[in-house]
């Protein structure tokens, strides 16, 4: 080749400035460029691009410093600690304490065997016995004492020590299952790691796992026991692989589940305690650690450490908030809490590391001394032992009931151990001789809480070297607070305590066991739904059915349009909308379709939808009546036999969001007025209360700033009846100038009192938490908190980028869950759940559910179970009604799906629930 | 870059104090101006900074001198730095509607505070619109000196791949300057 193409040269030009090219190709670009003007200009230009990016780079960085004395002495301070901590808080352990060793059961082997080649266990109980008060709570752990690891029970006094394994194998790490009657544990009887399952007395030895390679237990913080029994979290690494699984077991079929697909390198596994989900944390390349959570089914893998902000990284500590759909997780600044979804919110933030939250008082590990930082402000501390100045070691471990134990090690005083009340206002020194130790790198760990805060174990651990040495500590907590004099039961080469979480005379229980059958099916819900369809002849009816599209049933039966039933109060009687008579009527019948009456007779249209019509004792119903020719319709009240009709207005109107009030005095309604001072006398909703006789009609929004309207033109009644709640925003808003006021009005309109506001659009508010939705919808949604915290939601982010979105719609069940639906331009709505304060957010299905033509809005059972909606597209109807724990638990899941006929959601209304007698 | 004796990192691995002290001294320099040349932000490059080393020092462990103590130290770096990009987005836009709900008034951002030369302005704009990915290997070859073998082991992606996006970063940057001038 003589000659390159003009193409080729200005390639070779690129590749000339990354120095890529050899001495031949050199020599042919520049013969291209002797030849071809504009490739000689264009490799001009390009030569001269470096040189001018290197004179900006290097005029913009080169004169800034940094960085500050502050980063370096920080990172030195810190990076100090790691050999210690590092092997405290990596969740490794007891297996970090022989790194070279990878293979995990091999590792333990090497950690068992230096055990047994050191001294023999000795139980040394002559001042224990007298400290301890024998219960009957077993601790299981595992000894070397025999020459070979075992594992054991004993009491917490020490008596009744039993090898409950007693095989020539390697048997370690026991955990009880949460039932207190069996023993999960790793051994390598089999050849390799394998999982095994006994009773409590050691019988009835069942192999779980039998596969290739090494299987265990994680010995290093939680319980591999589902809360319920039936499970248990384990690793697995295939032979030759470096890196391993993690598995659920269902142990009644041996259904082996996996969770994290890539082998990696996971530590401290454990799960939540509704059993729907496993947190656990990633340590893949040991350059950032990273916690996640998946769901039990393996599906739904989430990294909630994804988001964290700026300066934050993740320490190693979690813990799963009380309803299992929360965690809890420590950075280097702050507390966080994240939902399972990934949504993160701030709990609190410090100058320090924080090491423990319980309740809002964090736990913070300053150079010498823990704090407790309470939420009122106050705080309180506790000096670390030091020697030189400097702290050795540090460990803690909150209890069951929110104690906490905290320890340091100053070296040639050993351990010291404190006792902590769950806001650290009593700090009590647990023993006046520390826990011995001859090495500075010896450190504490295991440290294990009896699930009644009684007794305390952990493992003194040596590790300087290779020689291993472990020991078993047991504390009687309630008395060494009184006499920190008292010793604690010691036991030599023993590690991995595990207490019973059921002592043995309270087991009433019966736990799943390997071959039972399953779990009883639940009760079926015979909650009903009436609905308006067109299943049959494509004729509009009433149907009722149960929430799992059983017993459907067609209530009217009537060649009519038959639409909007609404149940009573006492779940008895529907009342429904019929033009039968050639007008639309309102009408009742019982639950299963008889004694239907027709309650309005005029030559008018009457109405009940979008509103519920019963007074609270079922004894009244209001409705709305509109004469032929007329625009507007009038709000009326009668008896729910039809009698005793009275108008609840002199004049029609558009009125709205009408209402009874809880004790049944009183009627509400929105009526928009036109407010006089205000550009082309604007109107703006105002809420009006009259008597249930329709007498006293009272504007209780007259003290409202007339630039104020009611939001989504709605409110809510006070319990007693008494006042309206509302939430109100100036029109000003849509000029940047936002600001939403929740207030509370008594029904003379002579008291309104503010209750909250923020500045930008509140659209509801739930128990101190406004629910904000700015409107644009680039921006999500959000709860904001009393305490300041908040979370958000981007309800569109499943959507491709458009102007041209539905919704967001929304709808709280009676105890506060909020269901959300979100339209993207091609009519996908996406649903998501939140709990009442928004801490909890979640997507409901993964997967959208098509309705070009709106969503009617969301009916949620009144217990909170399920939510009914609309979906309608050009063509068709449907009814979805969602089970909302079982949609979170799998929002993979099909809800049940009814096709209501042809046409738009505006024939099919709101279903209607049965209501809980 | 120095390099240390691997006998000192050795030493950093049992958390040996003046060990330490020297490893942070000997690279807090490089490590800060790499993070400063990506991020453009000294606050930020302050912060990946201390996650750098501390990254580095708790992972010593995995060190196993495969590459260069350079190039292990600037992928952590570069990681880092990458974490904050991603994040300083979303984490802006909270802030924002924090501001918003608060009434706080958001200061202007570093980016925008920085450009005061208008010439450069353009440029600097093409500079902090462009894809991580292709400017990341811009800085690395034209502030560090860096070569695409270099960045190859840094990025741990194929050098052909190094060289097409800094093909790629260099033609937008030269769109830019050659509108500039027209």
């Amino acid at each position: 080749m003589n000659s390159i193409t003009h193409d080729q040269a200005i390639k070779w030009i690129h590749c000339r400035l990354d120095g890529l090219l050899n001495e031949r190709q050199l020599s042919l670009l520049e013969d291209h460029l002797n030849s071809c003007d504009s490739c000689r200009a264009y490799a001009a230009e390009m030569e001269l691009l470096p040189t001018h990016l290197q004179n900006e780079f290097h005029a913009r960085w080169d004169d800034k410093t940094g960085p500050s004395l502050k980063v370096i002495k920080l990172v030195t301070a810190k990076a100090k600690k790691f050999p210690i901590t590092n092997r405290i808080s990596s969740g490794v352990k007891l297996f970090a304490s022989v790194a070279t060793v990878v293979v995990a059961v091999l590792l333990l082997n090497s950690v068992i065997s230096q055990l047994q080649n050191t001294s023999t266990a000795t139980v040394e109980t002559e001042t224990a016995n007298n400290s301890l008060l024998a219960g009957d709570r077993l601790l299981a752990f595992s000894s070397t004492q025999n020459g070979n690891s075992d594992i054991y029970t004993m009491r917490a006094d020490g008596s009744g020590l039993t090898n409950i394994t007693n095989d020539p194998a390697t048997d370690a790490y026991p955990f009880w299952s949460p039932d207190g009657k069996r023993i999960a544990f790793t051994s390598d009887r089999d050849g390799s790691g394998q999982i095994y399952l006994m009773d409590a007395n050691g019988s009835n030895v069942i192999q779980l796992t039998n596969g290739e390679g090494n299987y265990w237990l994680d010995p290093n913080g939680y319980t591999p026991w589902s809360p319920d029994g039936r499970k248990l979290l384990f690793f697995h690494k295939s032979p030759g692989e470096q890196s391993y699984k993690l598995y659920a077991m269902d142990i009644t079929d041996k259904n082996t589940t996996t969770l994290t697909k890539e082998p990696d390198r996971y530590l401290l596994p454990s799960w939540s305690s509704n059993g729907r989900y496993i947190a656990f944390i990633s340590d893949a390349d040991r350059t950032s650690r990273n916690l996640f959570v998946v769901s039990s089914d393996g599906n739904h893998l989430t990294k909630l450490t994804e988001n964290l902000p700026r300066n934050d990284f993740f320490l190693s500590d979690y813990d799963w908030s009380e309803n299992g759909m929360s965690v809890f997780f420590n950075t280097n600044r702050s507390i966080y809490e994240a939902n399972v979804d990934g949504s993160l919110a701030v709990i609190t933030k410090a100058d320090e590391t924080i090491i423990d939250w319980w309740n809002g008082i964090a736990v913070q590990r300053a150079e010498t001394h823990w704090s407790w930082l309470r939420p009122d402000g106050s705080q309180s501390s506790q000096d670390f032992c030091q020697k030189n100045g400097q702290v050795l070691g540090i460990a803690h471990k909150r209890s069951y009931g929110g104690n906490l134990v905290v320890g340091s090690n100053c070296s040639d005083r050993g351990w010291m151990l404190y006792w902590a009340n769950p806001d650290g206002t009593v700090v009590d020194e647990l023993l006046s001789s520390p826990i011995p130790t001859n090495l500075d790198t010896d450190y504490l760990t295991d440290i294990t809480w009896s699930p009644d805060d009684h007794f305390l174990a952990f493992i003194s651990l040596d590790t300087v070297s290779r020689d291993v040495t472990a020991t078993l500590y047991i504390l009687d907590v309630a008395k060494a607070r009184e006499d920190p004099s008292i010793q604690p039961l010691k036991m030599s080469n023993s590690f991995g305590p595990s207490w019973q979480p059921v002592v043995n005379g309270d087991i009433v229980e019966q736990k799943p066991t390997p071959a039972e059958t399953p779990l009883p099916s639940p009760q079926p819900d015979n909650k009903l739904i009436a609905f308006t369809a067109a299943i049959e002849n494509g004729n509009l009816d009433i149907y009722t059915m149960h929430a799992d599209g059983s017993g459907l049933t067609n209530l009217t039966n009537n060649p009519a349009h038959d639409v909007n039933p609404v149940w009573s109060p006492n779940g008895k009687h529907i009342a429904f909308e019929s033009d039968r008579t050639g007008f639309m009527q309102i009408y009742s019948m019982d639950a299963n379709g008889s004694n239907v009456a027709q309650l309005t007779d005029e030559n008018a249209d009457h109405r009940i939808e979008n509103l519920n019509p019963w007074s609270p004792d079922g004894n009244k119903l209001i409705y709305l009546q509109r004469a032929p020719g007329d625009e507007n319709w009038t709000p009326y009240v009668m008896d729910s036999n039809g009698e005793n009709k009275k108008p609840l207005v002199n004049e029609a109107n558009t009125h709205s969001a009408i209402s009874w009030s809880p004790n049944g005095k009183h009627i509400a309604f929105i009526i928009p007025e036109p407010q006089e001072g205000l550009p082309d006398n604007r109107e703006m909703r105002r809420i009006f209360v009259v008597d249930a006789n329709g007498n006293g009609l009272t504007n209780i929004t007259k003290l409202l700033p007339i630039e104020e309207d009611i939001v989504d033109g709605k409110y809510s009644w006070s319990s007693n009846g008494q006042s309206i709640r509302f939430i109100a925003d100036r029109y000003a808003y849509e000029n940047g100038n936002g600001k939403s006021t929740l207030y509370e009005a008594t029904l003379d309109g002579n008291s309104l009192i503010e209750i909250d506001h923020v500045g930008t659009h509140m659209v509801d508010w739930w128990k101190g938490t406004s629910f904000i939705d700015a409107f644009a919808s680039s921006e999500p949604l959000m709860w904001l908190r009393p305490d300041g915290s908040f979370s958000t939601l981007e309800p569109y982010k499943n959507c491709a980028f458009s102007n041209l979105q539905y919704g967001p719609n929304y709808r709280r069940s009676l105890k506060g869950d909020l269901i959300i639906g979100a339209g993207c331009e091609n009519g996908d709505w996406w649903f998501y759940w939140a709990n009442s304060n928004g801490t909890v957010v979640q997507q409901l299905l993964n997967y959208p559910i098509q309705m070009l033509e709106g969503n009617t809005g969301f009916a949620w059972s009144p217990d909170g179970i399920y939510v009914a909606l609309i979906a309608s597209s050009s063509d068709t109807s449907y009814i979805y009604i969602l089970d909302i724990e079982q949609t979170l638990n799998d929002p993979s899941i099909q809800p049940l799906r009814m096709m209501l006929g042809g046409g738009g959601s505006e024939y099919f209304g709101l279903p209607s629930w049965q209501p809980i007698p | 870059m120095i390099t240390m004796d691997y006998h000192l990192i050795e030493l950093c691995r049992v958390g040996d104090s003046s060990a330490i002290e020297n490893f942070v001294q000997t690279y807090q320099q490089d490590i800060y101006r790499l993070a400063l040349s990506i991020l453009d932000d000294s606050n930020e490059a302050e912060d990946a900074t201390q996650e750098a080393l501390l990254t580095a020092l708790r992972a010593l462990d995995s060190f196993r001198g495969a590459s260069s103590l350079k190039t292990w130290l600037y992928s952590i770096t570069v990681n880092a730095c990458r974490n904050r990009l991603q994040r300083h987005r979303r984490h802006e836009r909270l802030t924002n509607i924090l501001g918003e709900i608060l009434q706080i008034r958001s200061t202007p951002s570093v980016e925008e505070s920085a450009m005061e030369n208008e010439s450069d302005q353009a440029l600097w704009r093409a500079i902090h619109n462009m894809d991580p990915k292709h400017r990341i290997p811009i800085v690395l070859r034209y502030y560090h000196d860096l070569s695409v073998a270099e960045i190859a082991d840094i990025l741990q992606i194929p050098e052909g791949t190094v060289h097409s996006r800094l093909n790629t970063g260099r033609k937008q940057l030269h769109d830019v300057l050659k509108e500039g001038r027209s």
